[in-house]
């Protein structure tokens, strides 16, 4: 049985204007001690899927359709003390931006501490303070005593970042969601910590869902990628695979559009917009930016098996279409 | 050689605070050719910024001079006369900010249309204008928020171009846009360049960008630049400690790319606070070759290859250039 399962998910968000149809069947499987990256572009339902696996998402949010399971437990219906316990000893996440997840009017003590509490029943004050100092340590971070006594303006970024990790790890014993855990950062400390991130899972064990619009960060992360587009997914596979052999038209315009290291002259990019939530094509949602869209297209595509343990949301996999 | 279009000339500027003096540039000497692109290029806190605001004249510089066309520019952006601020533009990182959410498209501008001089054609100058930027000429009566983020920038250069301006700064201006939209926005500039013979000042923190676009690099680490070279010889040999922990630091997409990073310098430590400098070389904390001369002496800017600059103590001074002289 995989650690996580989302099958068939659909959330809305009511708005203003009406209902944004967000996700629009998300398929997420996770094995234990497993790494998995979700990619793709500002506002294609990353974070919206992550949210509603830790059961977080904003009041004006509705789950339409599809469950997931956590160890075989349909989270989405389980009682609040089980969903609790679930946040309190198995699973916790890192946010994008360290300043903001952190309360700027307590101290770090304060913070952690409270969460060490919630962690466990019956700790005494000794047996807190050590936790924390633990935690701190394994979060790279020198000097826990003067870390712990420091209100968050008097951290730098990098350091802030570390302390949000270490505060994920008090819980995230199972499962830990890192929200693109560096991209608020300058590139040299995105690397320590994204290098210390990865350290600290493969030690524990820990499965972890890494989401990020930054292609390079997963690439050296996660054994397996999810890449999303406008609230699907549109291509799954090993991580190597789908950077060296991209199938779906998406993604192989998203890593083209990526300047290189290397040189070679600006990419075209991707012409033309994301669709709008409120009124999203009701076949593939790629369609209005796709330069191979056929007739077909107007129809939802299933995953289609395309290339080596890869799969692809497309028609140009289902054995009749071609690409032109 | 010709006149260089713009040059910074032992750049200073000091922000005096509480407790002390922040050097958010220091000793700063720079060229730029006609036509060429700049790419400036450092983290949080290098003063890149404050040197692109220096140059718009938004600060004033604590000392040193900057000529644009072989004349001193009048350092306060009041005092410059009109001419001058037509010719030198600036393109900032959000565009969301920096358009005002009141006014359409058309009266955003129309401002420096009319500041231009050529007042009498305003329509078809904003027409002419929206075209250059590939957008639709209807987009003149609406409203940022009627924009996606992209679509907002290209507003945002096109007001820049309105005065025809022979110099850009652009400050980050992909920074907060998708890659898949960066890119359109990359092409526009630089076909831009070529069409109407612009010099851009292109600061940013992305270096695999500049890779593609910029005729030079210049690293600023702390207030100070480190290294400069033509794009090419900056990325076949990059010579700094800093520059190459920044390289072997960015994440890439392809093999190809992991294999042209040079000899990988792991990142460690966090840059120093601006307040107390660590003496000598600021980076010396963070630099794995790291000298006993390197915590007493700052080493100064030399040409240790031809066009190619660096202030460090792994290359010798004898017999080499200063930029001072």
């Amino acid at each position: 049985m995989p650690l996580l399962e989302v099958k068939d998910l659909q959330v809305h968000y009511r708005v203003y204007e009406g209902v944004l149809k967000v996700l629009n069947g998300v398929n997420l499987t996770l094995e234990k001690g497993e790494k998995v990256g979700i990619i793709g572009e500002s506002a294609c339902g990353k974070t919206t899927t992550v949210k509603t696996v830790m059961r977080l998402l904003a009041s004006n949010s509705t789950v339409a359709g599809g469950e997931v399971s956590y160890a075989g437990e349909d989270v989405l219906k389980m009682p609040k003390k089980r969903l609790s316990d679930l946040r309190r000893k198995k699973m916790s996440m890192v946010f994008q931006d360290p300043s903001s997840a952190l309360n700027p009017v307590f101290t770090i003590k304060q913070q952690l501490y409270d969460i060490i509490k919630f962690s466990a029943d019956g700790l005494s004050k000794a047996e807190i303070h050590e936790r924390a100092v633990t935690y701190l340590k394994q979060a790279a971070l020198p000097e826990p005593d003067r870390i712990l006594d420091s209100y968050p303006f008097q951290l730098s970024g990098g350091m802030k970042q570390r302390v949000n990790i270490a505060m994920a790890l008090v819980s995230a014993n199972e499962l830990l969601i890192a929200d693109e855990p560096g991209t608020s950062l300058d590139v040299t400390i995105e690397d320590q910590i994204m290098r210390l991130l990865k350290k600290i899972v493969e030690e524990k064990g820990i499965s972890v869902i890494l989401i990020t619009h930054a292609l390079g960060t997963v690439k050296n992360f996660v054994d397996r990628i999810y890449v999303m587009y406008a609230g699907t997914i549109v291509e799954e596979g090993p991580t190597r695979e789908v950077f060296n052999n991209p199938q779906h038209p998406y993604t192989q315009m998203l890593i083209k559009a990526v300047p290189k290291l290397t040189g070679g002259g600006v990419p075209e990019g991707i012409l033309g917009q994301v669709p709008s939530y409120l009124t999203p094509p009701p076949g593939c949602r790629f369609i209005t930016r796709c330069p191979y869209s056929m007739d077909v297209c107007d129809h939802v595509p299933a995953m289609y098996e395309a290339g080596k343990d890869q799969r692809a949301a497309c028609f140009l996999y289902d054995g009749v279409h071609r690409r032109k | 050689m010709s006149t260089p279009i713009l040059t910074g000339e032992d750049l200073k500027k000091y922000f005096p605070v509480k407790s002390g003096v922040i050097k958010a540039v220091d000793e700063v000497h720079f060229r730029m050719e006609k036509g060429e692109v700049l790419g400036i290029v450092g983290e949080s806190g290098s003063g890149k910024t404050t040197l692109g605001n220096m140059i718009m004249g938004i600060y004033q510089p604590t000392s040193g001079r900057i000529t644009f066309k072989g004349e001193p520019l009048p350092p306060r952006a009041k005092a410059r006369p009109i001419q001058l601020k037509r010719d030198i533009q600036m393109v900032f990182q959000n565009p969301a900010s920096s358009l005002n959410p009141r006014r359409s498209v058309r009266q955003a501008l129309e401002v420096p249309i009319r500041f231009g001089g050529d007042a009498d054609s305003v329509r078809d100058r904003i027409d002419q204008l929206l075209e250059v930027v590939d957008l639709p000429a209807e987009y003149a009566d609406r409203y940022p928020e009627e924009l996606g983020g992209g679509e907002k920038q290209l507003v945002a250069i096109a007001r820049a171009l309105a005065t025809n301006p022979s110099l850009i700064v652009l400050d980050e201006p992909t920074s907060s846009l998708d890659v898949s939209i960066q890119a359109k926005i990359i092409n526009v500039l630089m076909r831009l360049r070529v069409k109407l013979g612009l010099s851009y000042v292109f600061i940013t923190h992305n270096l695999s960008l500049m890779r593609n676009v910029a005729d030079r690099v210049m690293i600023m680490y702390l207030g100070k630049v480190r290294e400069v070279a033509p794009t090419e010889e900056f990325f076949r040999s990059p010579m700094h400690p800093y520059t190459r922990m920044l390289l072997s630091s960015i994440p890439v997409v392809t093999e190809a790319e992991e294999a042209a990073k040079p000899e990988r310098i792991q990142s460690v430590g966090e840059i120093a606070g601006a307040l107390n400098l660590p003496p000598g070389c600021a980076f010396h904390p963070r630099c794995p070759f790291v000298m006993d001369v390197c915590k007493k002496v700052d080493p100064p800017l030399i040409e240790v290859a031809p066009g190619h600059w660096c202030d460090c103590h792994l290359y010798p001074t004898e017999n080499r250039q200063t930029a001072g002289a």
